[in-house]
């Protein structure tokens, strides 16, 4: 009878392991991750391990799900600084269809749009420190849109091929200072 | 306390490995190996009626204490080494912008 | 799609090798090691645990490369992060939405009870469950906490990574000082004939130093993250 209790839980790892490979949206893995830890950790208390069963506890159940959530927490947004003088109201159209090419375009991706505006600081060090992924400007000489972005980013490859057609965008890509090779 | 279950979830971690779309998924993959080696190893000391290995009077039945001390240094070198590969996971996707095995081994053109 | 049938086939064909080659698990092994630990665990190294004598005094040169390749996992990951080490808080990442006061009143009666359940952890390695790694996991789990009692907290990165490298230098130290008076290196520094008692001092020390460089080397690695994360 008490031979039941540890092959149920053996079967039941088999389960949370196989959900874990079959998963397809990052967010809910975490949660199974955790658990996968809990039942691991039960499991080595019944084999008559407790210092092995107290470090999975406390390694398995607070510190890897930590470390997992703040590594996807960044991938489900593009942040956007936004540089444009919106007092001069002749630029209000193409204000607009910018921001409707953007929407559809973020939407591919199936990302959230994050827009901020008050954020000091020259373009290449804000790419590089705060991981802006756009900022947008209106250069007046030349009467035009610029988008700045980071020149490796696969998005801004795509983002140059959807503006070929309209001539007053320009996308301009800037090369990081150093690489970590 | 079936050596054979334990070697199955070895099993299911290595195909997830081999078959993974996301990077993310295939560094968890490798905390399922580890899972179940650690279960496999401390199979191979426990018999039916052992007990703790911590000595309350000399001399009574225990089982073998040296896969556990083993296996204490395993789980902590496995937190560490999956910290250092999400580091390097957050930067390749400051990089390039997306999280997929076919996209990065691309690389840039 | 026929490449992951061939490779479900592939691993069955494992499986079927593995199950045939452990049918006799009980004529295999062999019980010398496991008789010599219950007669003369106590006696050599005088610890009620036999895990905690095993990996502070049968076996101390694998505690200290371990002890090593957690010094090396942190300095790679402030490394790749190219963390500025004197950047002090984490505000960047809590003050995108107000945490509860729920929260926070509740985190501040569980921080000195999960302290101290962490320190004792670490003290009673020897006499119950427990040791050096598993207290320092919980005393950084506890640190943490503190992120999120006070946002304005500064922890200074570079004092805490100065700090790990000594204890370190200690750790190595002591394992050296039984050349002095045992002729053998990586062991107990108490002559042979002494008392249980006295030899547990060498463990309660190990203890001790150990759980701490496990916590301090933790808190290293979740500020960078948190800083990352953004």
């Amino acid at each position: 009878m008490t031979n039941i209790i540890p092959t149920i839980l053996q079967i039941l790892l088999i389960i949370i392991a196989l959900a874990i490979v079959f998963h397809k949206e990052n967010f809910t893995i975490i949660i199974l991750i955790a658990s996968f830890g809990l039942i691991a950790a039960t499991l080595y208390a019944l084999n008559q391990a407790p210092d092995v069963a107290i470090a999975e506890v406390a390694i398995g159940s607070a510190i890897i799900p930590l470390i997992y959530v703040i590594s996807i927490s960044r991938q489900r947004e593009f942040i956007i600084l936004d540089r444009v003088n919106h007092d001069m109201h002749d630029l209000d159209e193409m204000n607009e269809e910018i921001y409707m090419i953007l929407t559809n375009f973020v939407n591919d991706y199936d990302l959230r749009l994050n827009v901020c505006s008050d954020i000091e600081g020259s373009a290449e060090e804000l790419t590089k420190e705060l991981n802006v992924d756009l900022i947008i400007s209106y250069d007046e000489i030349l009467k035009r849109f610029e988008f700045k972005g980071k020149s490796s980013s696969i998005l801004m490859k795509r983002l140059k091929e959807m503006t070929k057609d309209y001539a007053y965008i320009s996308v301009i890509t800037l090369k990081e200072g150093e690489s970590i090779d | 306390m079936n050596p054979i279950l334990s070697f199955i979830v070895i099993l299911i971690g290595v195909y997830g490995l081999a078959t993974s779309k996301n990077i993310i998924k295939s560094v968890f993959c490798v905390t399922i190996i580890e899972a179940g080696t650690i279960l496999l190893f401390l199979n191979f000391g426990v018999y039916e009626g052992g007990l703790i290995p911590i000595l309350n009077a000399i001399g009574i039945e225990i089982v073998d204490p040296l896969p556990q001390a083993l296996m204490i240094t395993t789980i902590v070198i496995g937190s560490t080494i999956t910290s250092l590969a999400l580091m390097l996971c957050i930067k390749i996707f400051h990089h390039y912008g997306s999280i997929e095995w076919k996209v990065v081994l691309k690389g840039d053109k | 799609m026929i490449k992951r049938i061939s490779l479900v086939f592939l691993l069955g064909f494992i499986l079927y090798l593995f199950s045939t080659s452990i049918e006799n698990l009980a004529d295999i092994y062999n019980s010398a090691g496991k008789d010599f630990f219950r007669d003369n665990g106590f006696y050599d190294t005088g610890s009620m645990n036999l895990v905690t004598a095993i990996y502070l005094d049968y076996r101390l040169f694998d505690s200290l490369f371990e002890a090593g390749i957690l010094l090396i996992a942190v300095s790679g990951v402030m490394w790749i992060s190219q963390h500025n080490t004197l950047e002090k808080n984490a505000t960047f990442m809590l003050d995108k939405q107000k945490t509860p006061e729920l929260f926070i009143t509740f985190s501040r009666l569980l921080y000195p009870v999960m302290l101290l359940f962490g320190m004792y952890v670490i003290i009673n390695g020897h006499l119950s469950p427990g040791g050096g790694f598993q207290g320092g996991a919980i005393v950084a789990t506890a640190i943490l906490i503190l992120y999120y009692i006070d946002i304005s907290k500064s922890i200074d990165v570079n004092k805490i990574l100065t700090i790990e490298k000594f204890l370190f230098i200690l750790l190595l130290s002591i394992a050296f000082l039984s050349l002095i008076t045992r002729n053998e290196v990586f062991t107990n520094f108490i002559p042979v004939d002494g008392s249980a008692g006295m030899k547990s001092i060498f463990l309660i020390l190990l203890n001790i130093v150990i759980g701490a460089k496990v916590a301090l080397g933790l808190i290293a690695i979740f500020t960078a993250f948190l800083k990352e994360g953004r």
